[in-house]
């Protein structure tokens, strides 16, 4: 019902591109992972690489510490979502439930039962004698959903499965899918380049870039202390100031930038490389600017608002800083701070929040 | 196991194949026969009999007429066809569905029956049987062909494109010849030289609907009455040859494109 | 703004050439072709008596009969031998061979297809001739002492039309495999269906529309052909169009030939109409 999925050294080349370069990465039995990365990360690559679809050119997949290698998808113990769903259209919505079950023996009246059950699960009972056409992007990949379980798969993956949906749909389905994971256990492995989505349903984002992994961990590590520059850059907006360290004591990190002095709780500094004098860059999410005096605050300076947007939640400001004017950073300041274009004002920013990556 | 099941694929491959291309390769080895009966044992190899094609008047005036016709016929047929999908894709006209029906109903109909309709009624006005009336026939067949092909690649992706032109100050005409039509260039030249194709080689209508002046297939028929011959053969190859040509031509100039941007996706 | 009339006339005025076109050339042909299978002919003269006795004569004429049901057994025969092979053999293409060759593989399989339609059934003359290939290649091996008569027999009719729509279907059941998502076979073999499992639930029954649009269209163009009956089947076995032709060449009797084209027409309408309500009951 579920099991530990172990990528050991995994590459893939297509010719000359290299695809997947030397992945090693852990995912637990009953984990919601997420793949997360641009088109041509590399990610779908390494789903189908488990799936039994490709076989990779270097490595080995262990699923509940069993090797795979030469197994075809048939007889692994995966299933797959796919991103189109690939459900059946000449078949009934229990036919397409009941296929995998019906291939692997199960009498007729098994397979009905089972399928009923699942299709409860996915609130699509009604639906059991349509065909996939008369059903509606959400019911087709409730279907999807339903169809992969029906086999009882300790692993499920999913290609991209709320790419078709709209987006109060897809947020839905987030919902679902990770409650539904939750009743099964199973482990899922999910792949998006969404990641908003990832941040909603994984216990475990894993991002990845050029055939690489660049960081994986808990959602909130994953965002406020980001292994990467690209993983910085990937959760979210962000503001980047390059930086000079300048001394280094048991409790406080100081570095040079072009708006002077900035001390830092060592907690902030993300990478133990770092070396007297050597440059690196200083992150600071838009939402950990400040207005008015708080603790753990840290000044930057004074800043005239270049531009000011209303977003719902929070407005949008770009700020250039009086010591260096080219430089614009984004911040966003609570809904009802008041605050209007041309307007000069002192820049705080949370100094717990902060983080110093390399370059 | 999977050598037995690649041995069963590649007997298969062969034996189809083989059945395939068996009628093509005797005609065209028996093309170059030296002694009078296109059958084995195979004496060669002799360009006598393309000689002979080539000196038969007949056969060389059935071969003009034919690629005139052909020609011709399709010009129009393509003509017609391209106007009415332009109409049908870029006009909401009440009653399109039995219109469109009528249009390409010719599709579903016997040749034999096309041609018999145009002989009776030629007959009966008193209009006198010519490459001209084989023409008109040809074009009735292959006017809904055209009209099929170039209205499924009007799709709704060039109807922006099509108002971006009329949004920049283009009328309906200069839309129509500067941007529909070199858009839909591929599909156009695909429908017309497919037209050719099947004009070129259509027998019964233009053996219908011909009086003095013949086409092709019709005088390979009147061949065929002095029984097997490798004239014959060699008429048949050089027409093999000619329809190659084009069908090769297509595939390499106007299909290679498309096929390549479908190998990148 | 034009109104919507405006736009509506500007319309009619491109699709209206198309449609005269049609009506002139297709449709009044038809109606006087109508008109002249309820006359009659009698000597060298026509007689506009408007009475259906040319439909009644088919009935009554054994051989007109016959030559209908001939037409009918060689279509069926020939539509299902043609599917017969031209499964397997798109299948392969689809499946086995790369994507690199598929379409070279494709073009070698549908080339005799531009071979003039006259000359490919006298090719097959060639073949299955008295002293032909065939009968040679047999008599060489010792499977037979006296050459088969195969020329001018409804075996000749049916193989040269087997190889014409053999051809055809290749290229319908192809475009059939290569539109299919990739998915749906990953999907099945996904939830534990074997090779032949997944061909026979999954891929077998999604290809279907493509073998019934080629089976339709060896019927149209197999049942209406008079010149590959005509050179491989001979005088022994008419079929419709032959005898249609007869009519028309031979008697001059355009009546009795309009009544029988019509008749036909109807076989195919027939057809067109049961495939036409099979693939759409297919669909919902």
């Amino acid at each position: 019902m579920t099991a530990r999925v172990e990528f050991k050294q995994i590459g893939h080349h297509f010719g000359d591109f290299v695809a997947l370069n030397k992945i090693d990465l852990d995912i637990e039995a009953g984990e919601y992972a997420v793949l997360l990365g641009p088109s041509g990360c590399g990610k779908t690559t390494l789903l189908m690489i488990l799936a039994g679809f490709i076989p990779p050119t270097t490595g080995d997949v262990l699923i509940g510490g069993q090797s795979y290698q030469h197994v075809p998808p048939s007889k692994r113990p995966t299933t797959t979502m796919f991103q189109d769903y690939a459900l059946f259209p000449h078949m009934t919505v229990a036919a397409n439930v009941m296929f995998g079950p019906r291939m692997r023996g199960i009498s007729r009246q098994q397979a009905a039962n089972r399928a009923m059950e699942l299709l409860e699960m996915v609130n699509l009972a009604d639906a059991y004698r349509k065909k996939p056409h008369e059903l509606s992007g959400g019911q087709r990949q409730r279907v999807a959903l339903a169809r992969a379980l029906a086999v009882e798969p300790d692993v499920l993956l999913l290609d991209e499965p709320l790419g078709a949906l709209d987006l109060k749909l897809r947020k839905q389905m987030q919902d679902e899918l990770k409650a539904i994971q939750r009743k099964v256990g199973t482990t899922f492995i999910h792949v998006t380049h969404d990641q908003e989505e990832a941040m909603a349903i994984a216990d475990k984002i894993v991002v990845m870039n050029h055939g690489r992994v660049e960081d994986s961990g808990s959602a909130d590590r994953v965002y406020l202390r980001p292994a990467t520059r690209f993983t910085a850059e990937f959760m979210g907006e962000i503001n980047l100031i390059p930086v000079q360290l300048s001394s280094q004591n048991g409790s406080a990190v100081c570095f040079q930038s072009s708006f002077g002095a900035i001390d830092l709780p060592l907690t902030a500094l993300l990478t133990d490389t770092l070396r007297q004098g050597d440059t690196a860059q200083l992150g600071i999410r838009p939402e950990h600017f400040r207005l008015t005096d708080r603790r753990n605050a840290l000044s930057l300076g004074v800043a005239t608002v270049k531009s000011a947007a209303f977003f719902g939640a929070h407005i949008r400001a770009l700020l250039s800083m009086e010591a260096d004017p080219d430089r614009i950073l984004i911040a966003h300041f609570p809904q009802a701070s008041e605050i209007s274009e041309g307007e000069r004002i002192t820049v705080e920013i949370d100094r717990t929040s902060a983080f110093v990556i390399r370059n | 196991m999977h050598r037995l099941r690649s041995i069963g694929v590649i007997s298969y491959l062969l034996l189809v194949y083989g059945f395939i291309f068996l009628p093509v390769v005797t005609l065209v080895l028996f093309s170059f026969q030296e002694g009078r009966f296109p059958i084995p044992p195979f004496n060669g190899p002799s360009l006598k009999w393309y000689q002979a094609v080539f000196s038969d008047s007949k056969l060389t005036s059935a071969l003009f007429n034919s690629l005139v016709v052909a020609l011709l016929s399709s010009l129009v047929a393509c003509f017609l066809g391209f106007l009415a999908a332009y109409g049908f894709a870029r006009y909401r006209l009440p009653g399109a569905g039995p219109i469109k029906a009528a249009i390409t109903a010719p599709l579903t109909v016997s040749y034999l029956i096309i041609g018999f309709g145009l002989l009776v009624t030629f007959n009966m006005i008193g209009v006198s049987r010519s490459l001209l009336t084989v023409g008109v026939g040809h074009v009735v067949i292959n006017t809904p062909l055209c009209f099929a092909i170039i209205y499924a690649s009007m799709g709704d992706h060039q109807l922006n494109i099509e108002r971006a032109a009329r949004d920049l100050g283009a009328n309906d005409w200069q839309v129509m010849l500067r941007v529909t039509a070199p858009m839909l260039l591929p599909s156009i030249i695909a429908a017309y030289f497919l037209s050719v194709t099947f004009s070129w080689d259509e027998f019964i209508i233009a053996f219908l609907l011909s009086r003095f002046d013949v086409t092709l297939p019709v005088e390979i028929w009147s061949l065929l009455r002095s029984g097997l011959n490798p004239k014959t053969n060699a008429v048949g190859s050089v027409v093999f040859l000619i329809s190659v040509v084009i069908v090769l031509l297509l595939e390499f100039t106007i299909f290679r494109r498309g096929a390549l941007s479908d190998r990148k996706s | 703004m034009p109104s919507e009339a405006a736009r509506r006339r500007k319309g009619w005025a491109f699709v209206v050439p198309a449609l005269l076109w049609t009506l002139a050339f297709f449709i009044i042909p038809f109606v006087v072709m109508v008109m002249y299978s309820l006359w009659q002919r009698t000597g060298t003269s026509l007689v506009k008596a408007w009475n259906f006795d040319n439909y009644a004569s088919f009935f009554e004429k054994s051989h007109f009969v016959a030559g209908l049901i001939n037409s009918l057994e060689i279509t069926a025969l020939v539509t299902v031998i043609s599917i017969v092979l031209a499964y397997p053999l798109a299948w392969i293409i689809a499946e086995r061979i790369s994507p690199r060759w598929q379409r070279l593989a494709l073009l070698l399989a549908i080339l005799p297809f531009w071979t003039s339609y006259v000359v490919r059934s006298y090719a097959w003359l060639l073949v299955l001739s008295k002293n032909g290939y065939l009968n040679q290649t047999l008599i060489s091996l010792k499977v037979i002492d006296t050459p088969l008569e195969i020329a001018a027999t409804r075996v000749a009719t049916v193989t040269g039309f087997v190889h014409f729509f053999v051809m055809l279907l290749t290229l319908t059941i192809y475009a059939n495999l290569v539109q299919l998502s990739p998915n749906y076979r990953r999907a099945a073999a996904d939830l534990g269906a074997n090779g032949f499992q997944t061909f026979w639930h999954v891929i077998l029954p999604l290809t279907i529309p493509g073998v019934m649009v080629g089976a339709f269209l060896t019927f149209v163009l197999c049942i209406g052909d008079y010149i590959t009956p005509q050179i491989l089947g001979g005088n022994n076995e008419l079929v419709l169009p032959q005898i249609i032709m007869l009519q028309i060449t031979r008697r001059a009797d355009f009546p009795t030939a309009a009544a029988l084209s019509i008749i036909l027409m109807v076989v195919i309408s027939i057809a067109y109409i049961a495939c036409a309500r099979w693939l759409k009951m297919e669909r919902t």
